[in-house]
């Protein structure tokens, strides 16, 4: 049976592991496509920061395009669910409870999700309501204060 | 515990870790939105994080099968996935929802105790056989009793002549 490891011994070799990982992660902040971004990304065009929504939060109609069972987790306060494979069932609601240049804002899971954008593309084609904005981030947003 | 099963508990916590690090780093951007969903660290923190972690948990599987590095491999591994489990209790806490990202790709929604158990069973996994396979790390005291490799060895080759006085 191999002799135990002293406690010095077992520290000086997890020291050097921690250390071994840091070279191939200095190559990949250099070499890696998908490297992360060091700031936080300026919100596309057409979308709204968090900051910017809550200046328009007050009159705005939130709408949540994310699935029934993650609007059912959490969603904004207030916030109408349309997920895009619901758009039938529940744009009659929507539409009751949008008021005449009312601002419209639609979320769903983040800056992968494209389902704001659909949802947004069909609010503003087949029912032109004159202002619709896509929330960048999604929900829950990193920029949101935390519950 | 039988060595094979020792082994067998490495074996799957190296499998784990390559499996979790390999996907990670194939794309560390979304990793690191996944990180920045815990609401726990700024954006370039959780750059660093993103591109760091990954790695090391491949070094970590790799260093696991060697036996000269895997009590150091098990050391990490065991505060690693202890990290990840006091993380998931403090979401859980605070009622966030995040989607996990920990074994790649953005993923859906990571219910906090689910987040909180696949943590949890790696890291008492990791203790376990660090606390069996190398006991000396377990018990830092037990060092003071053992005396050092010079003056064993001296002992021992004193015990062998009768005329020699007994080790103390």
């Amino acid at each position: 049976m191999p002799a135990p490891a002293s406690c010095r011994r077992t520290c000086t070799v997890a020291f050097a592991l921690l250390l071994a990982a840091v070279a191939p992660a200095l190559l990949s902040a250099w070499l890696h496509p998908h490297a992360p971004s060091w700031s936080a990304p300026a919100a596309p065009a057409g979308t709204l920061t968090w900051q910017q929504a809550q200046a328009l939060r007050p009159a705005a109609l939130w709408i949540d395009a994310r699935s029934a069972d993650d609007f059912a987790r959490s969603h904004v306060p207030g916030a109408l669910s349309l997920p895009p494979a619901d758009w039938d069932a529940r744009i009659l609601a929507v539409l009751e409870a949008w008021q005449p240049d009312q601002p419209v804002i639609v979320y769903c899971g983040g800056n992968d999700c494209q389902a704001s954008h659909a949802v947004a593309l069909r609010l503003r084609d087949e029912l032109a309501l004159p202002e619709i904005h896509v929330l960048a981030g999604g929900w829950p947003n990193p920029s949101a204060p935390a519950p | 515990m039988k060595p094979r099963l020792l082994f067998a508990i490495r074996l799957a916590l190296a499998v784990i870790l390559v499996w979790a690090g390999l996907l990670k780093v194939l794309d560390p951007a979304a990793f690191a939105q996944n990180i920045l969903g815990f609401r726990l660290v700024s954006v370039p923190v959780a750059a660093v994080l993103a591109l760091y972690l990954p790695w090391l948990e491949l070094v970590l599987a790799a260093a696991l099968l060697i036996p000269r590095w895997r009590s150091g491999a098990l050391l990490v591994t065991a505060l690693l996935f202890t990290a990840f489990a006091a993380l998931w209790i403090v979401t859980g806490l605070r009622g966030i929802d995040v989607t996990c990202g920990c074994f790649g790709g953005t993923g859906s929604h990571t219910p906090a105790a689910q987040g909180f158990l696949r943590a949890l069973l790696p890291a008492l996994a990791a203790w376990l056989v660090l606390r069996i396979d190398h006991p000396l790390t377990a018990h830092p005291t037990a060092l003071a009793k053992v005396p050092s490799r010079k003056t064993a060895g001296i002992a021992v080759r004193n015990t062998a002549d009768p005329r020699s006085p007994p080790p103390h």
